[in-house]
């Protein structure tokens, strides 16, 4: 008998998180020993929630792991409630002073999913135009003295990790402006992006960040079923072709890894080229690692400079992320090796250590 | 009618978040910072509680709602733990010759007293452990960046005058 292949804890988070962004998730085909292997993960990354979403019909809700998972979306549902007297305020302290912003990322896309409280946010993020950046960010303080997190944005290439030049950022700006819309969250008028600019905008963050998160390909994979009839393709893959490509790159990962519908208003050019051969491994590593910032050490490396015996553990974490390092090169997502993206970027790294301690010490 | 061993409990109404769930409700303390979840019974009392109605009424109104006989220790039940949690206007006792102590009854016949037998959840309020949802905000950097107007060597932010932006 032919015995079942391991699969890895990416994979399981994977399994756990495919199509749970429907109202009613498939069936999960999963051992209660899997089951508890990606429980932590699931919790580290703030899927917790959608875990319970995933599990809570089948048998493995009364497994023991099951607890922590119901625990989490008992809490981030109360969160959320929470959540939308803040926003209130916000959205109301910007009306007050004649300010336009559009709520981006977190809360916006939590609208999407079948209840708020699956996907959880720990701030607000919003876009303002440049010239009302300094009075909003003014009128704001009292609010956050208060706790609430609020991420205020004027750059579009602020967001996506990108320099872009001022005119092409306010250009990008403007036309997200211009294609916004008004929604309703519980009471407020929010204003939110197009589908087509919020699709655009977070497959870029999410390969600024290298992918690191489940919950955000589950962002996208949402985005995209809930809109995905009524896409201006063209508008949102822009005229960058390097943009462009990376976003579908984005889009076949929740596909392929999270079972996202096929788009067959994708053009054809896309459709039928295959991802990268290293992408979905590298994705699933990522997954796999006990905290999403893995990637970041909270401890500095200066302070593992004295302990050489810690020096692999420190640079086993900083090692750089294939998929981050090659969005932040603007290298291509195609099958050649990704090493000297990974040198740059480690010699980056270095050079911006060895200029933050000069920097110090003089 | 409203007397010492049967007084007339009042929900707290102020600054509570409350959610209603499928076969349970969640609240929010916005004073103390606390969350708390209550099962299918448990809310059903607490949504009883107005200040007129008594622990008898309340048990009277339970006993309809839930097509199963409903006894005033159930209802105590609930109000003791609401009460130990904020969530009555006004702190609430059970008066001591009532208490189990008081009354010399075993736990077991207080619960078949109180109709576990047939089948009515016990009414359970608990505080809920809060997870840190730092996990999905920004990364926080150490308090002095070092790299002041260049990118933070943490987490890539700039850094502006010691703070990431």
């Amino acid at each position: 008998m032919q015995r079942r292949k391991e699969k890895s804890c990416g994979e399981l988070v994977a399994a756990m998180l495919a199509k749970v962004w429907r109202n009613s998730p498939p069936k999960l085909e999963l051992s209660v020993e899997e089951f508890g292997r990606v429980v932590p993960l699931l919790l580290k990354s703030g899927a917790g929630a959608l875990g319970w979403w995933r599990v809570r019909d089948s048998e493995l809700r009364n497994a023991p792991p099951a607890i922590e998972l119901h625990n989490a979306y008992r809490h981030f549902t109360l969160l959320s409630c929470v959540s939308e007297i803040h926003l209130a305020q916000v959205v109301a302290s910007f009306r007050a002073i004649g300010v336009e912003a559009i709520l981006i990322k977190g809360r916006a896309i939590a609208s999407v999913y079948p209840e708020p409280g699956l996907r959880p946010y720990a701030d607000f993020d919003f876009c303002v135009r440049r010239e009302q950046y300094e009075v909003a960010a003014k009128n704001l303080r009292e609010l956050r003295e208060a706790g609430i997190n609020i991420d205020l944005h004027f750059s579009f290439g602020g967001v996506i990790g990108k320099t872009l030049d001022p005119k092409t950022d306010a250009c990008e700006i403007e036309d997200i402006f211009a294609r916004s819309h008004i929604i309703n969250i519980a009471g407020s008028r929010v204003r939110v992006p197009a589908a087509e600019d919020h699709l655009r905008l977070v497959c870029l963050h999410l390969l600024k960040h290298g992918c690191h998160s489940p919950l955000w390909l589950c962002d996208v994979a949402a985005l995209l079923e809930s809109h995905s009839s009524s896409l201006n393709w063209e508008r949102m893959l822009g005229t960058d072709r390097r943009f462009a490509w990376a976003i579908v790159c984005v889009i076949k990962l929740a596909q392929q890894l999270l079972g996202a519908n096929e788009i067959f208003e994708l053009p054809i050019e896309y459709r039928k080229k295959n991802l990268p051969r290293w992408l979905k491994p590298a994705v699933l590593k990522q997954w796999k690692l006990p905290s999403p910032h893995s990637h970041t050490d909270p401890q500095r490396m200066s302070s593992h400079i004295l302990h050489p015996t810690k020096w692999r553990e420190a640079l086993s974490v900083r090692w750089s992320n294939p998929i981050q390092a090659t969005y932040y090169y603007d290298g291509a997502f195609n099958d050649f090796p990704r090493l000297p993206f990974l040198i740059g970027d480690g010699l980056s790294r270095v050079a911006h250590f060895i200029i933050g301690r000069s920097r110090c010490i003089l | 009618m409203k007397t010492d061993t049967n007084p007339a409990p009042r929900a707290r109404n102020e600054n509570l978040v409350v959610k209603e769930l499928a076969n349970e409700a969640l609240i929010y303390d916005l004073e103390r910072h606390t969350a708390h979840c209550l099962n299918h019974t448990a809310f059903l009392v607490w949504k009883q509680c107005d200040g007129t109605r008594t622990v008898s009424d309340i048990a009277a109104q339970l006993t309809t709602e839930l097509a199963l006989p409903v006894g005033d220790d159930l209802i105590w039940v609930a109000l003791e733990q609401l009460s130990k949690d904020r969530l009555l206007a006004e702190s609430i006792k059970r008066p001591r010759a009532m208490t189990m102590a008081g009354a010399g009854v075993s736990r077991r016949r207080m619960l078949k007293r109180m109709g576990i037998a047939a089948a009515i959840a016990v009414p359970v309020v608990t505080s809920l452990v809060v997870p840190p949802v730092s996990v999905h905000a920004s990364v926080a950097c150490p308090p002095a960046c070092t790299v002041a107007g260049g990118e933070c060597v943490s987490c890539g932010k700039t850094c502006i005058s010691g703070t990431c932006m």
